[in-house]
């Protein structure tokens, strides 16, 4: 029988306006959840095009600009337009405010005006493809994008930098709200992991964005009034320009991390029903990668020119930063050990991504290794690498994320079954497309080429082949989890009996969150302990749904066809 | 009289305390994106002094004198503005924030006046740039003189980035302005005029550095 | 609001020490010291104290709670740390650079020349690139 829902921030109203002049974060949430996936998208047919290309050694699908085209699409929109607001924008906008039991974010109305500014430098973005496209790379190097290519370099850098604007507005909101407006007792230690997360990302993004606009407005400003900043026959150096590039974009990859961390730490925690092993490590770790991130940008530069005193530094500064995410690692374990594991579709994208994310980030020491990086740089060894951690890492933990909290923001379950099959995909085809990526830079191929030797053509095969499934894998939750939108069961407040405040509201929460302000009393994570026997209280839930029908309480059981 | 505060805040101190907490945070942002134009600057004049030396002899020290004193005077007027709100001094208020716009846009028109001689003395970086006087005769081989080109495109991208921030810190300060002249400012709500006053303080210490860097090199 | 804020004394009394810091500022530009540094490191304190000056009465910082102190000094402690950095490649190019390549020209030449005998086919089959020209766009 049909039930009305109460009022939620979904149905509070209808109209269009309500949407597009919301100052609901969860709203706000909303439409960056829509966006992010149609860039996604956008930078993933750029994937396809470029995969379709290397399954043969000859240039024979595209000419080479069109190729560096498509590789510059690929970068500029997965990293600007979908990898940095992700989790952030989606997730961090819907819960930051929730998990600290706040009505809103700091400022509102700065919030909804990201996401126009987002929009503005996305939509700035595609219209430089439409009308030519960037070839420059996605990290725009001088002076080929200051003096030299053809393309379209200034209309994208507009639209970087206009998105950069985006990414600050939301990082001063987010540790505004995080300072001011938390409820009575929640202390700093009694927060989520997940807030931590989102903290250290907005330091990463105050600090480290404003230097990628100078960087870019300069390459800019010479491109359109000759003011050579960057040109070497007035003296200037190009390098001056990586220097400034890489000093926002090594801090960018961990933009793009940390929060996929947070939200990890959230789901592993849930899906043992254990406390987080070391809360305050893993709160600190996420502190320490944020500082420590900007001390190592040189290690992207190693072979550009650089001093090799400075390379020196970099690489020995670089061995450093691994130390906090390996101490998460560790952590995660440790919660692991005789925990309840439940393997449901959010907890198979955290156990995949703690494998596939160290990995990655093993590899990366290989990388910050300054001798090994002469031989490996600019080759596909360093494609492997960032794709491990930020498509293995990033991307999977987003989806844990959006499967974990998706019933809370729809109130709708999405179907298991074909969660789990997605995440497999996934993690199948991902490991199919990038593993053999590994082997092709150490043997020698270099990336950004469309051409390569006969030698290599095996393991590309093999490459676009993952490619094609990792494809299938994403297209599948955005299917189900449309679907779910209307025929999905109704979630109930908590269906994974979570700990977190976020979790005692409705689903789909009420517009102003709490309807009272929450007290807390008691420390993150607070799962009951794991006795012997019948087995953990989500078991017990399960086994419950499983025997009655039904799947929450409160919620009429759904009409069946046949009677069970 | 209300408090305006926002639905989502507690009370008027946290929003207060909050708004404040923002605008710092930009500032951070702000100090970042010139510590870029500094770096830069500090390079070039490290591995080009002499250039830097040159170049700094043919901007106006007077008119860069009077442009920081400008600057400073605007500061304090804007602080005497912040106390004039706090004090429910509307009238005064008014005042203080329509003298600041007009400093500001002296300071730019001095800005516009060097800019035009910096044209016609054909020191603009591009194409068009000539050494035509060069105070130390050693700058006539193209090669230094392209340095001296280097110079001007810093003086250029960091005097321009300033101008530009001014700019928008007029504009804000023009719909403060006529938001204090319809009395939306008082003891118990003044928080726009302190957070922009906030922005214009910077705006002013950026300056502080420039002038000295720029100007008075030689 | 039940902020402290400085007096109106206050204000008049930093505006006057800034300015007399402004004419010591120009007038400091004229003695020239023994090292160019000095020069700059005089204007920079002589700048550096203003700044201090407004920040801390013009900017209320004085009366601020400690964490809006630290977001003020984190830009700087930022911004200097991405200098330093930056200039230490700077201060350094030349330091390390070998005198003579270790490999010999011809060792060079010789193993290129073997690489293109046994590689023709892959390379050469696609086009070209387009020709680039020095042409920026406007």
């Amino acid at each position: 029988m049909a039930e009305t829902l109460p009022r939620n921030y979904l149905n509070a109203d209808y109209s269009i306006w309500s949407w597009f002049l919301t100052k609901d974060h969860k709203r706000i949430a909303i439409l960056y959840l829509i966006s992010i996936t149609l860039f996604f998208f956008v930078g993933g047919a750029a994937a396809v095009l470029f995969r379709l290309e290397l399954m043969t050694p000859k240039g024979d699908l595209v000419i080479s600009e069109n190729y560096n085209k498509l590789f510059t699409l690929h970068g500029i929109i997965m990293v600007f337009f979908f990898l940095v607001p992700s989790i952030p924008a989606v997730l961090g906008n819907f819960l930051l405010p929730m998990m600290i039991g706040a009505r809103d974010l700091a400022f509102p109305k700065l919030n909804l005006f990201s996401w126009y500014v987002f929009m503005i430098g996305g939509i700035i973005s595609i219209i430089a493809i439409i009308v030519g496209g960037v070839d420059t790379g996605w990290t725009f190097y001088t002076p080929y994008s200051s003096t030299y290519a053809n393309s379209q370099v200034l209309l994208a850098a507009i639209g970087v930098f206009i998105a950069g604007f985006s990414t600050i507005m939301t990082a001063v909101n987010f540790i505004a709200t995080t300072h001011t407006m938390r409820a009575p007792g929640m202390t700093w230690f009694r927060m989520p992991l997940f807030v931590w997360a989102m903290y250290a990302t907005s330091l990463i993004i105050l600090l480290g964005t404003p230097v990628l606009a100078i960087a870019i407005v300069l390459v800019g400003l010479e491109r359109f009034f000759h003011l050579g900043i960057f040109d070497p026959a007035l003296g200037g150096d190009p390098l001056l320009f990586q220097h400034l590039f890489w000093f926002y974009s090594h801090p960018a990859v961990y933009i793009m991390l940390i929060p996929s961390q947070g939200v990890v730490s959230e789901l592993i925690t849930c899906f043992s029903r254990k406390r987080v092993f070391g809360y305050a490590f893993i709160a600190f770790s996420s502190l320490a990668i944020a500082v420590l991130g900007f001390l190592v940008w040189g290690h992207h530069m190693f072979v550009s020119g650089q001093s090799a005193t400075a390379g020196m530094i970099f690489s020995f500064l670089s061995m450093f930063v691994a130390v906090p995410s390996a101490v998460k690692v560790f952590n995660w374990t440790a919660t692991l050990y005789k925990g309840s594991i439940h393997f449901d579709t959010p907890m198979l994208y955290a156990l995949g991504f703690i494998g596939l994310f160290t990995m990655g980030g093993l590899t990366g020491i290989f990388l910050a290794t300054l001798a090994v990086d002469v031989h490996v740089h600019d080759t596909y060894f360093v494609v492997a690498h960032f794709h491990y951690i930020m498509v293995g890492g990033a991307v999977m933990g987003y989806l844990g994320g959006i499967h974990f909290w998706w019933p809370k923001m729809t109130g709708r379950m999405y179907p298991e079954g074909w969660g789990r099959i997605s995440a497999i995909l996934i993690f199948v085809g991902f490991n199919l497309t990038f593993f053999p990526q590994f082997i092709l830079g150490y043997l020698g191929m270099p990336r950004r080429y469309h051409f390569y030797a006969d030698e290599f053509q095996v393991l590309n095969v093999m490459s676009s082949a993952g490619a094609s499934i990792l494809g299938i894998g994403y297209l599948f939750p955005l299917g189900y989890l449309l679907w779910s939108l209307r025929y999905g069961r109704p979630a109930g407040d908590n269906p994974w009996l979570a700990k977190g405040l976020e979790w005692t509201t409705p689903s789909p929460p009420p517009t102003s969150n709490f309807l009272e302000t929450p007290i807390v009393r008691e420390p993150a994570y607070n799962y009951p302990p794991l006795g012997d026997g019948e087995g953990d209280d989500l078991r017990q839930e399960k086994i419950r749904r499983r025997r009655q029908g039904e799947w929450h309480p409160t919620h009429p059981p759904r009409e069946k066809v046949t009677s069970s | 009289m209300s408090a305006h505060v926002a639905h989502h805040f507690d009370d008027a101190e946290q929003q207060f305390v909050t708004a404040n907490l923002g605008m710092w945070l930009f500032l951070a942002t702000e100090v970042m994106f010139f510590s870029g134009l500094f770096a830069a600057y500090t390079i070039y004049r490290y591995l080009y002094p002499e250039a830097f030396h040159e170049g700094s002899r043919h901007l106006d020290i007077v008119l860069g004198t009077i442009n920081t004193g400008v600057l400073l005077l605007s500061s304090l007027t804007v602080a005497l503005s912040v106390h004039a709100a706090q004090t429910n001094q509307r009238k005064l208020l008014v005042w203080l924030l329509a003298a600041t716009i007009v400093l500001g846009a002296v300071f730019l028109g001095i800005k516009a006046v060097e800019y035009s001689h910096k044209f016609h003395e054909g020191l603009v970086p591009g194409a068009g740039f000539e050494l035509r006087h060069p105070h130390d005769e050693t700058f006539t081989d193209s090669g230094r003189v392209r340095q001296v080109e280097l110079f001007f495109a810093v003086y250029f991208a960091m005097t321009g980035f300033h101008a530009v921030h001014m700019i928008i810190g007029l504009g804000i300060f023009i719909t403060v302005l006529v938001l204090a002249i319809r009395g939306t400012f008082h003891s118990e709500y003044y928080t726009p005029v302190e957070i922009t006053g906030l922005y214009w303080h910077f705006v002013d210490i950026i300056w502080i550095f420039l002038f000295p860097l720029l100007y008075l090199v030689a | 609001m039940k902020e402290s804020h400085p007096s109106l004394a206050t204000y008049w009394i930093v505006f006057a020490i800034l300015a007399v810091l402004l004419v010591v500022t120009v007038a400091a530009a004229e003695i020239k010291l023994p090292e160019e540094w000095m020069n700059v490191a005089v204007a920079m304190a002589i700048a550096a104290v203003k700044a201090v000056l407004i920040v801390l009465f013009f900017m209320h910082l004085w009366y601020r709670t400690p964490i809006i102190r630290i977001v003020s000094v984190a830009g700087l402690i930022w911004a200097f740390i991405g200098a330093s950095l930056t200039l230490t490649d700077y201060f350094t190019r030349g330091w390390h650079e070998a005198k003579q390549p270790r490999v010999s020209v011809e060792t060079v030449d010789r193993v290129s020349a073997e690489g293109r005998r046994r590689r023709p086919a892959a390379l050469d089959a696609t086009p070209a690139p387009s020709e680039g020209q020095i042409n920026p766009e406007q």
